[in-house]
């Protein structure tokens, strides 16, 4: 039954071409709700049954191709679910909304779908193919100069990094004669040598690594995401949920080789380094939709860091951040659309008084940006205090300040446009905004950033089982924390970021196609390397 | 042994997958790179369908039992692979002859700013 779920998004995509002529909205509408409320069907199914499986075919267990539903996938696709039919909300005013927008967003709905729940390698890789030519299908769909350079560098990044995927998961084939995920993870023990798989493991992880952008293999995604013409749902689907899709192969993959080669402390450094680096670069830009494309890096980062501490509490500290990102960054992508509706720039030095002109989008706003930073009360702020449980070490809960400090640095940079004086075009400036659909999408995005941290715990119960104690002095501690760092931010912000040539230089420091490719292959001979030298 | 009897299809596949990457490093052409790219697929297909061979194993279908049958996954798997090399080389190849003809633009640039070198 988990393939309907896959099956009916295409079946409607392809129903929909027979629309050319005609308004298909009403019907992809309707189909989203239908498969929204199905997935929580099923989500309903697992929580109370336990994880579903369905062996495609009748052939037993390890033979067939198998989707896999439990606790962990069936959030992701539950949120995918209710992202997608929110941001077709979103843009169901928009003049991008036609006939082939509806088959290639119905087409990635199935796709990533099918990525949450597939546990076949060989699958995997054709998915992963396949969504990266619709993912650069619409990056590309306005047809400018910039966007399809963008999505050509999008495509054949991601087709050359597939590659490595399908070269592993070839030599995985040949020592166990198995492509199921789970049926690996069973015999992995029993290879009398480690080192015979560090080769496949190597091409693996550097496909996922790629996938979710970690440095030094993250160049692509700023191009990807921050392309000026495509529609303001397209960076908002990458991030909010394309990226996600990435970032569960990563703990599956890791979790079917950690029993042969822990790579925990490699991928706290890349972590750290991702991180870090990721906010510094989002600092030093002024076009709004790069920004959050650095800050996507610096959040993926975090995570990574919180998946590799291998403890439970920072796991699912991090899994919560993962939920917490997809909303919170929706948001802030969606009110980005909004505002260069209204204000027909990106520039961020150039838009200002939002909290006057659109107060609903200025209010999803502070939402967005209370999240992102962790403030008390908000999602972001529970799984930043989870990611924390993960060490003791007075160093790491330095960086973890550290990134908590670079966040509030370009969020402070992202607020300065809430307030001072108008500067809209006069040509929109009379246009009445307050039912705006998309505005009004955006806020509920924006409610639902502080809902999911006003009962944190209570979500974290209900989607993953997991029982988490809040301390309250603990957290008070943290928030008091928090107040600190943002005083810091504050100042730093006012004194030294603000108009600095500095970090203008540094917005522009990116990687040709080339080096990117240089890179991708550095990555996986230190990985390689490294592991060797683990064994 | 014979000397040539260490050009297998798995050495050979692994050097193709290699080269094919070294392209892909150092040419600046975007055809060269979508060149770049069906040679290290190539490597990667003809990895797939020979390993796991013995000498004188049989098809699986339409043969007595005798022998040891080949395993016919890889195979299966590489036809679907070749179909969606295919593919994503067609439309790499749509979006160059766009590119080119719209813009006049055939190489990779260094950096954003640029977008694209006509030269």
């Amino acid at each position: 039954m988990l393939y309907w779920l896959i099956i009916v998004p295409i079946v409607i995509a392809v129903i929909n071409v027979g629309f050319i002529h005609s308004d298909s909205r009403k019907l992809i509408v309707g189909s989203q709700l239908g498969i929204t409320v199905y997935a929580t069907y099923l989500f309903y199914l697992v929580r109370t049954q336990g994880t579903i499986m369905d062996n495609m075919g009748g052939y037993p267990r390890a033979f067939s191709i198998t989707l896999y539903a439990d606790r962990i996938s069936i959030v992701l696709v539950w949120l995918t679910t209710l992202m997608f039919l929110g941001l077709l909300i979103y843009a169901y005013t928009g003049d991008y909304f036609n006939t082939q927008f509806g088959f290639l967003y119905l087409t990635l709905q199935s796709l990533i779908i099918a990525l949450f729940l597939s546990t076949d390698l060989f699958n995997i890789y054709v998915l992963l193919e396949v969504s990266t030519v619709v993912v650069a299908i619409l990056i590309m769909f306005n047809k400018d100069r910039q966007a399809v350079y963008d999505g050509m560098i999008f495509l054949f990044v991601s087709v050359i990094s597939s590659g490595f995927w399908l070269f592993g998961v070839g030599m995985l084939y040949r020592t166990f004669g198995h492509l199921d995920l789970h049926a690996i993870q069973e015999v992995i023990t029993e290879v009398e040598d480690p080192r015979s798989l560090i080769l496949p493991f190597g091409f693996i992880l550097t496909t996922i690594s790629l996938k979710i952008a970690l440095f030094p293999l993250s160049s692509w995604l700023p191009k990807a995401y921050g392309t000026p013409s495509a529609p303001p749902v397209i960076p908002a689907i990458l991030s909010g949920v394309y990226e996600t899709t990435g970032l569960y192969l990563f703990i599956r993959l890791t979790a079917m080789f950690s029993e042969v080669i822990e790579l925990n402390a490699f991928f706290l450094v890349v972590g750290f380094v991702t991180s870090i680096v990721g906010f510094v670069l989002a600092v030093a830009q002024k076009d709004l939709r790069l920004l959050l494309a650095y800050s996507t890096i610096s959040q993926v980062g975090l995570m990574t860091v919180g998946f590799s501490f291998g403890i439970e509490a920072s796991y699912w500290g991090s899994m919560y951040h993962m939920f917490a990102h997809s909303l919170f960054k929706t948001v802030l992508f969606l009110s980005v659309g909004v505002l260069s509706h209204h204000y027909k720039t990106r520039d961020v030095y150039r838009i200002r008084g939002v909290m006057r002109t659109l107060p609903v989008t200025g209010f999803a706003i502070i939402f967005g940006l209370l999240g992102i930073t962790g403030a008390p009360l908000f999602n972001g702020s529970i799984s930043k205090y989870m990611i924390s449980y993960g060490s003791d070490s007075p160093y790491i809960q330095v960086l973890l300040n550290l990134i908590t400090l670079g966040t509030l640095l370009y969020s402070m940079k992202f607020a300065a446009m809430l307030f001072g004086e108008n500067t809209q075009p006069d040509s929109v400036r009379e246009e009445d905004s307050t039912h705006d659909i998309p505005q009004w999408t955006t806020f509920v995005f924006g409610i639902l950033t502080l809902l999911t941290g006003l009962f944190g715990n209570t979500f974290l119960q209900f989607l993953y089982g997991y029982n988490f104690t809040i301390y309250p002095g603990e957290y008070l501690e943290k928030s008091i924390i928090y107040l600190l760092l943002v005083l810091a931010a504050f100042a730093l912000y006012r004194g030294w970021v603000r108009e600095r040539d500095l970090f203008t230089k540094i917005g522009y420091v990116e990687l040709s196609f080339n080096a990117m490719i240089t890179a991708l292959v550095m990555f996986f001979i230190g990985i390689v390397g490294y592991m060797y030298w683990l064994t | 042994m014979k000397p040539l009897d260490f050009i297998t299809g798995e050495i050979v596949g692994i050097l193709l997958f290699f080269i094919g990457l070294y392209g892909l490093m150092t040419k600046k052409t975007i055809v060269k790179t979508i060149m770049s790219m069906s040679i290290m697929e190539s490597g990667i297909f003809l990895f797939y369908i020979t390993i796991n061979y013995t000498d004188g194993s049989v098809p699986p279908i339409g043969q007595a039992q005798e022998a040891a049958f080949v395993d016919p996954v890889p195979s299966a798997l590489m036809i679907t692979a070749i179909v969606i090399g295919t593919g994503v080389t067609a439309i790499g190849l749509t979006m160059f002859m766009h590119y080119k003809q719209k813009h006049g633009i055939t190489h990779w640039s260094r950096n954003r700013n640029q977008t694209g070198s006509e030269h």
